[in-house]
Parts: C-alpha cells; sequence; structure tokens
C-alpha cells in the first residue's frame, strides 16, 4: 500500500488537471489554483526540514572542527540572525512586518543584494573564458558557431552598425545589425523552436509515465 | 626564436590562464566606467516598434506596466523602465505600475520617483497608480483577465480602488481595457506569462523588455503576439537614442526642474507622515501602512538627492554601452588569439 | 431700495432653480431593448444588446434616432446586475465609454470570473458628458451564467494531445512484447559511467547539481530520476556522491532515491542522509554554496541534471576550473548555450527526459521515447505542410503571408489551408504550458 496510494493520489491528481483545461465549469475552473495553494502549503511546510538539515551539517562541521568548519560558522551565523531579526521584527514601527521595513530590510538592501549582484557580475569574466575555450574553429560547425558569435557580439554594439554603415543599399543585408537581426530571427529561432517542440513532447512523455505509474523511481524504496 | 621554443610558447597562449582574460575584462569594463563616454546608438526594428506604438497612441491611454524584475537584475533592467515611463509620461499616458515579482516594490518605488521627480503634472490617482505586488504569479494575470477589482481592492497604500478620487480606474475594470500591456522583465512570471495568459487573450498590443540573455526566447512571439522587445542593455541603449533624438528638450527641461522637484516631495511626505502621526498621537488609531509607504517613498527620494542630475541621468543605458562594447572587443580579440594560435600549433604538428 | 432688494432677492432664487429644472432636461434617456444572451461555447460569458437612444458624443449615429441636442450626448453606459431584481442588491459590472465606439453601437460581453449557474438580470444607464445619469433602462430577460461541460476551441488541443498520448502508450505496449528497441548513442548518457569510473580512480567525490526548481517542475523530476540511476554506480564503484539541493522537497524525495538506489546495489550501509543536503533557496546564494564545494571538494566528476537559469555557466565554468568532467542536462533553451560551451557532455532538452529510459534500458520507458518520435512526425509534417502551402499562397496571391494569415487578403485555395492550419494550433500554442521554461 504504501507505493500503491501515491500512486493513485498522482493518477487522480494528473487526471483531473487534464480534464479540467477542457470544462469551462465550476469547479473545475478553480483546481489549478487550489492544487497550487496546496502545494505551496506543503512546501512551506518542508522549509522547517531544509532548514533543520541546514543547521544540522553546517553544526556538526563546526562541531568537529572538520575542514572549512569556518564557513559553515558564517552560514548558521547568516541563518540564525535573519531568523531572529525576522522572528522578532526588529527595528519594525508598528504591529506588521512589510519586505520593506526594519533591520531585514537593511540586511536586504546591505548584505543579500550586492552579494547576489556580485554573484551575476562573475558571468562577465566567465562568459569571456568560456568564450575563449570554447570558439574554435574545429570543422565546418564550429567556425559557423564562430563567425556568428562575433557577428552577434559586434551587433551588440554600436561598432556593429558603425562598421558597416559604408555598404551600399543593395548590400544593405550584409550590415552587421541586419545579419544579427536575420541570425536571431531565422536560424536561431528555428532552432529554438525545434528544441522547444522537442521539450513540449519530452514533458508530456515523462508527465504520462508519472501519472500511469510507469516511471515510479520518484516514490523511492517500498 | 626556434620552432619548439615558438610551439611552447603558442601552446602557453592557447591554453592561457583565465585569470589573466578575467584580468582583462575587468580593465575593459572599468576604465570605460571610469571615462565614460556613450557613442549613438542605432536604433533597430524592435525598438523603432515600441517607440512608434507609445508616440502613436492617443494621448490619455492606458498603459499596464509590470515591473516583474529583482533588484538583482535592476542595473540591466532599470534603464529601459526609466526611458519607457519618461516616455509614456511625456505623452501623458495613463499608466497602471504593478509587479508579480515580490522583492519588486522597491523597483515600482522607483518608478513612482521618477514620474513625481520628473513628471509633477502627472498626478498620483489622477494620470498613474500603483497597483503593487500580488502573489499568484500568471494566476494574477489570469484573475486581472476578467475582473482587475478581483485582485486589486487597494492600491500600494491601502486607499479603495473604487473610490471616486481614483480617476485613474475610471473605466478599467479588467486587462481588456488597457490600451497597451508592457512588462518588463527577468524571468518567470515574466514577458511571456503577460504575452500567453494576457495580451494574447485579450488581443490587446504587447510589448516589454528583457535581459539580453531571455530575448532570443521571446523572438517567437515577434511580431504577432509582441510588436516589439528591448534586449538588454543594448535594447534600452537604442530606446534612450530614440528618445532623445525624439525629446531632447523635454529632457533637458527635466534637468533643470528635477532637483527642486525632489525637494518639494520630500516635504509633501514629511507633512503626510506627521499628519499620520498625529493622528496617531490624538486618536491613538492611525493608518500605518501608509505612513510606512510614504517613509519608504521619502527615503528612496532622499537617495535619489545624492545621485548627480545631468545627462548621464537620461544616458543609463548609453553610458554602460561603452563597457559593454570594450568588453565584447575583447573576447572577439581573444577568440582571435585562440583561433591563430590554435590554427598554427596544428599546421606545425601536421609538417612534423 | 426695496424694489431693487426684492428684485435680486428673486433672481436668486431663479438663479439656484435653474441648475435643477436645466437637470432635468439634461438627463439622457435610457438604452432600450435590453437583451442578455448566454454565449455558447464558454458559458461564463454573457452577451448584452441594447438599442442606443441618442448620437454618441463623437457624432455617430449609431441607430438613425432623431438627434437630441448636445447635452443630451452619451458619454458612456453604466451596467449593473442581479439575482433578484426585488432584493434592491445590485453588482456593478462595467462602465462603458463613448471613446470606445463598439459599445455605443450596442454589444458588450460580460464575463464572469467562473460559471456559478446563477441566473441573472441586467439593466443599463445612460452617462452625460457632464456625469450626469439616467434613468435605468427596463430590466433584460433572465440569462444563466452558465458553463459548458466542454471547451470547443480546444478540440484541436484535444485531439492532438489523444494522438500524442496513445501513440505513446501503445508503444510502451508494443516495447513489452518485443525483444529490443534501437535508441541512438546518446554520448553524454554512455559517458556517466565512465565519469563515475574516473572519480573513483582518482578517489575523488561526485557533485550532483539536480537544479534549481522545486520537485513540482519537471526537468527536477528527470534530473532526480537519472540521480537515482548514477546513486545506484556509484554505490556499486563505492566513490563518495555529494547531492546540494535547493529545495526542501527536493531535499526529501533525492534522499528517498538515492537511498532507494543503495539499497538495490547491495550497499545500504554505505547510505547517509549527508548525502542530499540542502543548501540555500535563493537562486545566488545556492550557486555560491555549490562554488564552495567543488573548490574545496574538488571532485572529479560534476553532473548538472535540471532546470537552470543564469547560474548555470558559473557553476560550469568553476567546474571546469577544477578540472572536473562535467555532464549537463537541461531543457531551458536559454542556458543550454553555456552547458554546451563549458561542459564536455550536454543532453540537450528531450535527451534529459529520455535519459531515464536510457540509462535504465527499461522495455517501457524505451517504447515511450518511440512514441514520442509519433510527437515529433506530428509535428514535422504540419511543418512541412505549412511551409509548402504558405510558400504556394505567397506566390499565387502576390500578398504577404501576414495578411493571408490574418485574412485581410484573398488567397484562394492555399490561403484556406493556412487559415485552417493556424486555427488548429491558434489555441495550442496559446494554452499549452512548457514547463519550467
Amino acid at each position: 500500500m504504501k507505493k500503491q496510494i501515491p500512486l493513485l493520489i498522482t493518477f487522480i491528481s494528473g487526471l483531473v488537471m487534464i480534464i479540467a483545461i477542457f470544462i469551462p465549469h465550476y469547479p473545475f475552473t478553480k483546481m489549478e489554483k487550489w492544487f497550487t495553494v496546496w502545494f505551496n502549503i506543503i512546501a512551506v511546510f518542508a522549509f522547517i526540514l531544509g532548514g533543520g538539515n541546514l543547521i544540522r551539517m553546517h553544526g556538526n562541521k563546526i562541531y568537529k572542527r572538520a575542514e572549512g568548519w569556518g564557513y559553515s560558522l558564517v552560514a548558521i551565523i547568516g541563518f540564525v540572525g535573519m531568523l531572529t531579526i525576522g522572528l522578532l521584527q526588529i527595528g519594525v514601527d508598528g504591529y506588521f512586518q512589510r519586505v520593506d521595513q526594519g533591520w531585514t530590510d537593511k540586511i536586504y538592501w546591505n548584505i543579500i543584494w550586492p552579494l547576489a549582484s556580485t554573484m551575476f557580475a562573475l558571468l562577465a569574466f566567465f562568459v569571456a573564458s568560456a568564450s575563449y575555450r570554447a570558439f574554435r574553429a574545429k570543422n565546418v560547425e564550429a567556425t559557423i558557431l564562430l563567425a556568428t558569435a562575433i557577428i552577434i557580439l559586434l551587433a551588440r554594439t554600436f561598432l556593429g552598425a558603425v562598421l558597416t554603415d559604408w555598404l551600399p543599399d543593395e548590400l544593405a543585408f550584409l550590415k552587421i545589425p541586419e545579419l544579427a537581426n536575420w541570425i536571431m530571427t531565422s536560424p536561431n529561432l528555428a532552432g529554438q523552436r525545434a528544441i522547444m517542440i522537442g521539450i513540449a513532447l519530452g514533458i508530456i512523455s515523462t508527465s504520462l509515465k508519472i501519472i500511469l505509474g510507469i516511471e515510479r523511481s520518484y516514490l523511492g524504496s517500498d | 626564436m626556434n620552432k619548439y621554443k615558438l610551439k611552447n610558447w603558442l601552446t602557453k597562449l592557447n591554453m592561457i590562464d583565465r585569470r589573466i582574460i578575467f584580468l582583462f575584462i575587468a580593465i575593459a569594463v572599468i576604465i570605460p566606467t571610469i571615462f565614460p563616454g556613450g557613442c549613438k546608438e542605432y536604433p533597430t526594428e524592435m525598438s523603432a516598434n515600441i517607440y512608434n506604438k507609445i508616440e502613436t497612441l492617443p494621448s490619455g491611454s492606458r498603459v499596464l506596466m509590470s515591473l516583474d524584475y529583482d533588484p538583482a537584475s535592476a542595473p540591466e533592467l532599470q534603464p529601459m523602465t526609466n526611458a519607457l515611463l519618461r516616455h509614456l509620461c511625456m505623452k501623458k499616458h495613463k499608466i497602471y505600475l504593478m509587479t508579480l515579482w515580490q522583492t519588486a516594490p522597491s523597483i515600482i518605488r522607483r518608478a513612482e520617483g521618477l514620474i513625481k521627480t520628473e513628471f509633477p503634472e502627472m498626478k498620483e490617482e489622477i494620470d498613474y497608480v500603483n497597483l503593487g505586488f500580488k502573489g499568484g504569479l500568471q494566476g494574477v494575470i489570469n484573475a486581472i483577465l476578467t475582473d482587475i477589482y478581483q485582485m486589486y481592492s487597494t492600491d500600494n497604500k491601502g486607499d479603495n480602488l473604487k473610490d471616486p478620487k481614483f480617476e485613474v480606474m475610471k473605466g478599467v475594470n479588467n486587462l481588456g481595457d488597457m490600451d497597451l500591456i508592457i512588462s518588463v522583465s527577468t524571468g518567470t512570471p515574466g514577458l511571456k506569462e503577460w504575452i500567453q495568459f494576457g495580451g494574447d487573450m485579450v488581443k490587446k498590443p504587447t510589448c516589454g523588455g528583457s535581459t539580453a540573455v531571455a530575448t532570443p526566447l521571446l523572438f517567437p512571439y515577434y511580431p504577432q503576439q509582441m510588436f516589439g522587445i528591448l534586449g538588454g542593455i543594448k535594447g534600452a541603449a537604442e530606446y534612450e537614442q530614440l528618445l532623445i533624438d525624439g525629446h531632447k528638450d523635454r529632457l533637458d527641461k527635466i534637468l533643470k526642474t528635477k532637483p527642486i522637484q525632489i525637494d518639494k516631495e520630500i516635504a509633501k511626505l514629511e507633512k503626510e507622515i506627521s499628519t499620520i502621526d498625529n493622528e496617531i498621537k490624538n486618536t491613538g488609531i492611525g493608518n500605518i501602512k501608509r505612513k510606512s509607504v510614504f517613509e519608504a517613498n521619502k527615503k528612496h527620494l532622499e537617495d535619489l538627492k545624492a545621485e548627480p542630475v545631468d545627462e548621464d541621468m537620461y544616458k543609463q543605458a548609453i553610458m554602460r554601452m561603452g563597457p559593454q562594447t570594450v568588453a565584447h572587443l575583447v573576447i572577439i580579440i581573444f577568440i582571435i588569439i585562440g583561433n591563430i594560435t590554435f590554427f598554427i600549433i596544428r599546421r606545425m604538428e601536421k609538417n612534423k | 431700495m426695496r424694489i431693487i432688494i426684492l428684485t435680486g432677492f428673486i433672481f436668486i432664487i431663479v438663479l439656484t432653480f435653474i441648475p435643477f429644472v436645466h437637470a432635468e432636461n439634461i438627463k439622457p434617456p435610457a438604452p432600450t431593448e435590453l437583451r442578455a444572451d448566454s454565449v455558447t461555447n464558454i458559458g461564463w460569458t454573457v452577451k448584452i444588446k441594447w438599442k442606443s437612444p441618442v448620437i454618441a458624443n463623437n457624432g455617430a449615429n449609431t441607430n438613425n434616432n432623431t438627434p437630441l441636442s448636445p447635452s443630451n450626448s452619451i458619454a458612456g453606459y453604466e451596467i449593473q446586475r442581479t439575482k433578484d431584481p426585488n432584493s434592491g442588491v445590485w453588482e456593478d459590472r462595467r462602465f462603458l465609454e463613448s471613446r470606445l465606439q463598439e459599445f455605443i453601437s450596442g454589444e458588450y460581453q460580460d464575463m464572469s470570473w467562473f460559471s456559478d449557474g446563477n441566473i441573472y438580470y441586467y439593466r443599463m444607464r445612460s452617462i452625460n458628458k457632464d456625469n450626469i445619469a439616467g434613468e435605468w433602462s427596463e430590466l433584460s430577460n433572465p440569462v444563466t451564467i452558465d458553463g459548458r461541460w466542454f471547451d470547443s476551441d480546444k478540440i484541436w488541443l484535444l485531439i492532438i494531445g489523444i494522438i500524442i498520448s496513445m501513440s505513446i502508450i501503445i508503444y510502451i505496449e508494443l516495447a513489452k512484447r518485443q525483444k529490443k528497441l534501437f535508441i541512438r548513442n546518446i554520448a553524454a548518457l554512455s559517458s556517466i559511467e565512465e565519469a563515475i569510473g574516473r572519480s573513483t580512480e582518482m578517489g575523488k567525490p561526485i557533485v550532483y547539481v539536480p537544479g534549481i526548481l522545486d520537485v513540482n517542475d519537471v526537468q527536477t523530476l528527470s534530473g532526480l530520476i537519472i540521480l537515482q540511476k548514477v546513486s545506484k554506480m556509484v554505490a556499486e564503484y563505492d566513490t563518495k556522491i555529494n547531492v546540494p539541493v535547493s529545495k526542501s522537497l527536493v531535499l526529501t524525495t533525492g534522499r528517498e532515491m538515492v537511498k532507494e538506489a543503495y539499497i538495490s546495489a547491495g550497499r545500504p550501509d554505505a547510505y547517509t542522509d549527508d548525502i542530499v543536503h540542502y543548501v540555500a533557496e535563493e537562486q545566488f546564494a545556492y550557486v555560491a554554496g555549490i562554488n564552495g564545494i567543488i573548490v574545496r571538494e574538488k571532485p572529479a566528476t560534476v553532473f548538472y541534471m535540471g532546470a537552470f537559469f543564469a547560474e548555470s555557466l558559473i557553476l560550469a565554468e568553476t567546474g571546469n576550473t577544477v578540472g572536473a568532467i562535467q555532464i549537463a542536462g537541461t531543457a531551458m533553451p536559454a542556458q543550454l548555450p553555456f552547458f554546451i560551451a563549458a561542459c564536455d557532455y550536454t543532453l540537450i532538452g528531450e535527451e534529459l527526459f529520455a535519459a531515464s529510459a536510457y540509462l535504465s534500458g527499461d522495455p517501457q520507458l524505451l517504447g515511450s521515447l518511440k512514441g514520442q518520435d509519433i510527437g515529433k512526425i506530428i509535428a514535422m509534417t504540419f511543418i512541412l505542410l505549412g511551409m509548402v502551402f504558405s510558400t504556394l499562397a505567397v506566390i499565387f496571391s502576390g500578398s504577404d503571408l501576414i495578411s493571408i494569415v490574418k485574412g485581410s487578403s484573398d488567397a484562394g485555395f492555399f490561403g484556406e489551408i493556412i487559415k485552417f492550419l493556424k486555427d488548429i494550433f491558434t489555441v495550442t500554442t496559446t494554452h499549452i504550458k512548457l514547463g519550467g521554461m
């Protein structure tokens, strides 16, 4: 029964959600909203599990003075600190806390936001190193990739327009912005659409396997 | 240099330490940032479509603007938001600000701050309204498709939207009453959801802006379901250029009036806050939610006061194109170097 | 003096009454012949029709009625509805403005949030440009807002959905009876065992990242299914695996699957709960945590299987720094280029969903891949048909494709086919949600 009941629940909820798309009648029109809300409620309860796991793992590392225990100490301090400030509503006037009030707000703007922006900014460096390594004209396909990458890189700057501005109107399609536009809206778009069709079919297949109980590995052990 | 040494040197160059690449990129970004100098941008069709649409809509048209990004994406998306807002205010359209992201209320506050300090003739509740954030992701779009009041009974400050003072809400019952839908977004929910669940359902023109990496994913919707898109900083720079070419006088006027307006708005907010404080003092009750909104707005305006008010203010994206251009050139040069060394090494090995 | 005062007094009284007298004269008349009909396809929409009695203030005489004075011209209508006209409880539905020409001409669709099977009565009144409201119209006929049991706009969605689903199910059944199905080689999946072997030889751990979305996303589920297969191999090879997750539900599901894998490999003793551990909910905090793990533990192999956003390149480049073999799989088209550039092997889109079938070799799962291929054949057929017919339509009509599709130019037989094909897929593209994207 340990596996049968979850399979039955999966089957019924999957079937109901599929049918609800085609039935514009109460209560089917509300089902997607209800199921989403129920999922969010369960996910919120599971939060406690995640938080507990975090404290346990890092706490163990600190206790055993394992390698890298200093990082674990920072993680615990951040976790416990933010939790305390939020629960006690430190620095907040009034009876309720908004996202943009008190010390929570200060920590968000002065610590979390700069750190997140820093991590995001790393992408600029990694794009350069990845491009240097990846764009080598080893074969025909790689050469085409290299050429399109250079056209797009130039088109995303004012140089793209300036470098080919001198071309006559008959050859306007060879201007870098026009070429880039064509690349993005023709071959790139075609490839993307093909990938999206494949992805959609893969999702249908995987979802069907899960709903019908053919794929059961997510249920874990007996 | 003998062949062996040359090959050795080329191999090292081919497998250059990534830290050297990082260093060059850092220099490529830092120098243009310290010595800024934007160049004229050449708008593409997609940016021009959005510009022309806003330009040709009759004055007073209803434009829903959803700012669906968090502060982490603000460096890339804020310039386009500012440019679009300025254009909408210049054309005196009615603006309905909202967001589907819970980390975005500060973004809307910036938008409101821009309208108040640069376009004082735009009155809150008459010409624009801040509907704020509502949870539910694309469910919010589904809800306002048929009845906006089902989702939004009050504005951001807590005032009842059905109050007659909200002239901007007169005749607005659902998404179908909007003349234009704009979404500036960075992920989900965002412009894609506005197209799929909003604009395409009510057959209203939809456009927006997105980060550069997410823009290609939205091209399938162009031109039928989405008539234009601003892609990243480049798109924002193109739009700013269009604004400069079309409305330079108005932009220059803003530079003169903005510092005065900031002070006026701060004074106004201080008065509102002290009114609520007095209410609390005298009666024991007062609208705390409204007060907290005013305090947050005041803090934002005080930060805004510290920012310089010059030409660069409406050329934010154009200025950022400097580092982008140099960085792209550095990447291209490295790619060329990498390919040259690769070919030479390959030839040397063939000739062995 | 008294005469002057008396005259002034009379004058004031007259002036005071004039607005009321004038107001009586300038109340706009009510619309007539109000009719409400339930729209047949989607029952929660009611179409309201009425006869406009006067000229709209933009000059349009919509019903050939006698024009009245300009002050009687209508700026808009108010519409209300009620379940019981005697209750006095009316629900505001709409204020229609004159700039909207189609409403002044006498038709409007009232949409409800959901159908509730109730009977409603509607009434309307005119508002003139001075914001003065006229009398309410006669009540409309009673109308039931009752949803139909089938949305016929989605018939093609249903047909195509059934065809694809049935083909998958049929091939699953056929696969049970057939000996072996041919599946093309997917380099990324073939290299998994080799990568795990490499880690074992080097004595370094494996890091497996199941993506950043929650367990309700199909990509995350696929990533977890692959995790189970990988964990089984890891248990057999007696290597260490580290699975940092971003969501608590992924933590619990992942633990169950890894535990199951270790038990089925006969190594329940090697399993610990710490294999799958929670890092952080926030995107870049999660990325920073994983980067720290990769830089400190220096794994020999890193797997990225699931949904990723901007962090994909940061993770992949960090893995590259420590010299790990990286195998990635995602159905996020925006992130695929980054993984392809930075990783050794990449599962593109549907290959991620095919991985579980490929790795297990289970005939039923392999059969579902063949069924997917039927879907692809259908898609390719329609693309080809659309391409051929739209080319022919443009050639024979001389118009551009967009005006043919919109129906604004006549392209004859080929144009009709194009419009038919567009109608088949219009609802489909609006209503299919591509999961995780």
